[in-house]
């Protein structure tokens, strides 16, 4: 059972599933109602009713059934309101980390059981290992295109199912089976946006907030923010402050509504905290590992000690400072290429 | 694979004799109704036949049909064009919560505009009560809308008895007959309706085309513009091949009704009393006795409805659950959950529709399949095991 979008990735998983001998069933999920969250009715995000059709002319083509499944609810509660709630409380989520773990995975697995289909699968740029008898996510083979990141918080037991068609490939490769399909898709640019704000106008989600000051870490008012919802820590552009350095987003100060400022040289920190762990590797017995850290989707993976807190928290300590570690973002650990687990960053030193 | 529809309610494949029928109209007979040349002038016979046609069958005159592009256009048509244009006597419409969504959203339209809308629930069979009726009707009440049969459970309301309700305080009545008409008999004169939503494409005919009925001198206000169309009452170029395979199909439907209901009643009841036999826990949905043949709704305890039309699709078998939305997926079907069933008995209901090519023989294979999958779904069902 495929999770496809319509997009060129979960397009051509399909081809390539069907090439493997696979018997296919398309599954996308309708996850908010259309008309709720967009202006246009056809943008280019993956989940509009416009890739949805093409989803449904990618299946056709290959001979493969292909249904829209409503998880508006599910992915309502567990992502959207988590959305806003982290907007709110001042933290910066990734809802697509929440989404595959929350939503996708789990509610594939259970229509697949539920169908007699062996083997889920995605079009994520990723794949999974046999390491000593113990299955594990692994990068994939060509690191600029990875997305294991966004993939940490998917249940261990889900990965014997688990499939990833194309994590072997480069995108260009991928590029080549769209067109020798004839998927008339393969223009399609793939977008930074949340599906759920196409527009990536996020007030339309997450409603205005007031404007209030910004200052430096000594209190000094430099200028003053447009509500704290459009900042994010690491921020230098739209700050709209002239200063001889460039000036950083250091942290948001919901409480005061103030927007604290800082130089380069303030937004590297080494530490922090980690919470609602998830981890492939058995680690009851460990205190402490020696791996690499990756905080944000574009960062390179830093060396780092992760030492164990309790049930599902962690402290984390890298060994040279890290530039703006966020609160809300998922910190996700690597031993080279394997993912070992990961958890969503709660408070930075 | 064995491919079996059952999802006649949905839509239905033009019948022969239709597609014959309308062939003319595409490229021989191709001209402009409203056009004064020979093309135009034999467009407009076959339109006019149609209507005369279909007017001398549900009893009324042709003036009153009024062609549309199909159920939906109907409901709309009817529900907006009569608010709109009686609002000097109030801005109040009554309705039912089991209606199409083609008649909720209409009324839902309406807020913005100041509207206000009274929804009735129906009982536990789907039957909505003249009383309550009663009851709902206010001084400004303009217009009263409710269903014939229902599309997901099938249904029939007891039109002429909630007509005359209306009629009795001085509101029009509107009634969407778009799953009855070709199923069961009925005219116009009959339900004492003001106006009437039919589809064609639910009765063997095209895609694209329907009509609404209008009583005389009911006050509707257009909601297109253009020509003089359709006694202005509906603007645009005329569907003359439309509304040729809309006659056709009337006319067929109603030459066969009665072998067709009697055979689809004796098939639907073999289906459901195989169902009874074969599978525990299951639960009818809907008037078992106020029904269109075709139409039956089973809710099978402890399984996700969503899951039984996936896996009966992949053995060929098309069903429903819900009602379908232009994205293709299943939405929980608010027909099911107004009749004040469980939500998670709702969630494992089934609308098995039957028509003109369902075949008798199909009924164990189909049986033999149901149960299997049923079976199979409960026995990984967490909610069956822990009963």
């Amino acid at each position: 059972m495929l999770a496809i979008s319509g997009g060129v990735d979960s397009s051509v998983a399909a081809a390539l599933l069907k090439e493997e001998g696979y018997e296919v069933v398309g599954i996308t999920f309708k996850n908010f109602d259309y008309n709720d969250y967009s202006k246009d009715p056809s943008p280019k995000n993956c989940c509009s009713i416009e890739t949805l059709n093409k989803a449904r002319i990618v299946c056709d083509k290959l001979g493969i059934p292909h249904y829209v499944i409503n998880r508006v609810d599910q992915f309502e509660k567990e992502v959207i309101a988590n959305f806003k709630q982290s907007y709110e409380s001042g933290i910066t989520p990734n809802p697509c980390v929440r989404c595959n773990s929350l939503v996708r995975w789990p509610e594939l697995i259970h229509l697949a059981d539920d169908l007699g289909i062996e083997f889920v699968a995605t079009g994520h740029y990723a794949q999974i290992a046999n390491v000593d008898g113990r299955l594990l996510i692994q990068r994939a083979e060509f690191g600029d295109k990875d997305q294991t990141y966004a993939l940490w918080g998917i249940k261990r037991q889900y990965l014997a199912k688990t499939l990833f068609p194309v994590g072997k490939y480069a995108k260009q490769h991928i590029m080549e089976i769209a067109v020798k399909y004839n998927f008339a898709n393969t223009s399609y640019i793939e977008s930074q946006d949340l599906c759920f704000i196409p527009d990536g106008n996020y007030t339309d989600v997450l409603g205005i907030s007031s404007p209030g000051e910004i200052v430096d870490v000594d209190g000094n008012v430099l200028g003053e923010h447009k509500g704290l919802l459009h900042y994010t820590v690491g921020q230098r552009r739209g700050l709209g402050i002239s200063s001889p350095e460039p000036l950083y987003v250091l942290e948001i100060d919901l409480g005061a509504n103030r927007l604290i400022v800082g130089t380069e040289k303030q937004i590297f920190k080494s530490r922090f905290l980690a919470k609602e762990s998830n981890w492939f590797i058995d680690i009851s017995n460990s205190e402490k590992i020696r791996c690499r850290a990756k905080i944000r989707y574009r960062h390179e993976p830093a060396a780092c000690s992760v030492i164990f807190a309790g049930s599902d928290k962690m402290e984390v300590v890298f060994d040279e400072p890290q530039r703006a570690i966020t609160p809300g973002q998922s910190a996700v650990f690597y031993d080279n290429q394997i993912l070992l687990g990961g958890g969503v960053i709660e408070a930075v030193f | 694979m064995k491919r079996i529809y059952l999802d006649h309610n949905a839509t239905t494949p033009v019948h022969p004799e239709v597609f014959e029928a309308m062939k003319p109209y595409f490229m021989e007979t191709f001209g402009n109704a409203s056009s004064v040349h020979e093309f135009g002038r034999k467009a407009r016979v076959a339109l006019e036949q149609a209507r005369e046609f279909i007017a001398v069958i549900l009893k009324c005159s042709p003036e009153e049909i009024i062609f549309t592009s199909g159920g939906t256009e109907s409901d709309n048509m009817a529900i907006k064009g009569s608010a709109f244009a009686n609002t000097s006597r109030g801005k109040h419409i009554v309705t039912s919560a089991i209606e199409h969504h083609a008649v909720l959203e209409s009324c839902h339209s309406l807020k913005r505009d100041g509207f206000e809308t009274t929804i009735l629930k129906p009982d536990s069979k789907g039957i909505i009560s003249p009383d309550d009726l009663l009851k709902a009707i206010r001084p400004d009440t303009v217009l009263v809308t409710i269903m014939h049969a229902n599309n997901e459970i099938g249904t029939i309301q007891d039109i002429p008895k909630l007509a005359e309700v209306a009629h009795q305080t001085g509101v029009l009545f509107h009634t969407d007959a778009v799953q009855t008409t070709g199923k069961i008999p009925y005219t116009i004169d009959q339900l004492g309706v003001d106006m009437l939503s039919v589809s064609g494409h639910k009765l063997y005919g095209p895609k694209g085309i329907g009509l609404l009925y209008i009583k005389k001198k009911t006050n509707i206000r257009a909601l297109s513009h253009g020509g003089s169309h359709e006694f202005k009452r509906r603007a645009g170029t005329e569907n003359v091949p439309g509304a040729v395979g809309l006659a056709k199909a009337i006319e067929i439907a109603w030459r066969d009704m009665e072998s067709e209901s009697a055979r689809l009643k004796r098939m639907v009841t073999k289906f459901v009393d195989g169902v009874k036999s074969r599978i525990n826990d299951i639960t009818l949905i809907g008037d078992q006795i106020n029904r269109v043949p075709n139409t039956v709704n089973i809710a099978f305890q402890a399984v996700e409805g969503e899951s039984i039309v996936l896996s009966l699709d992949m053995k060929g078998i098309a069903v429903s659950s819900g009602s379908a939305c232009s994205s293709g997926a299943v939405d929980p079907s608010h027909v099911v959950l107004a009749l004040g069933i469980p939500a998670e008995l709702a969630q494992g209901s089934i609308r098995f529709s039957f028509g003109r090519h369902s075949q008798e023989a199909d009924i164990d294979y189909i049986l033999d399949t149901l149960e299997t999958e049923i079976a199979r779904l409960r026995s990984i069902s967490p909610l069956y095991q822990s009963r």
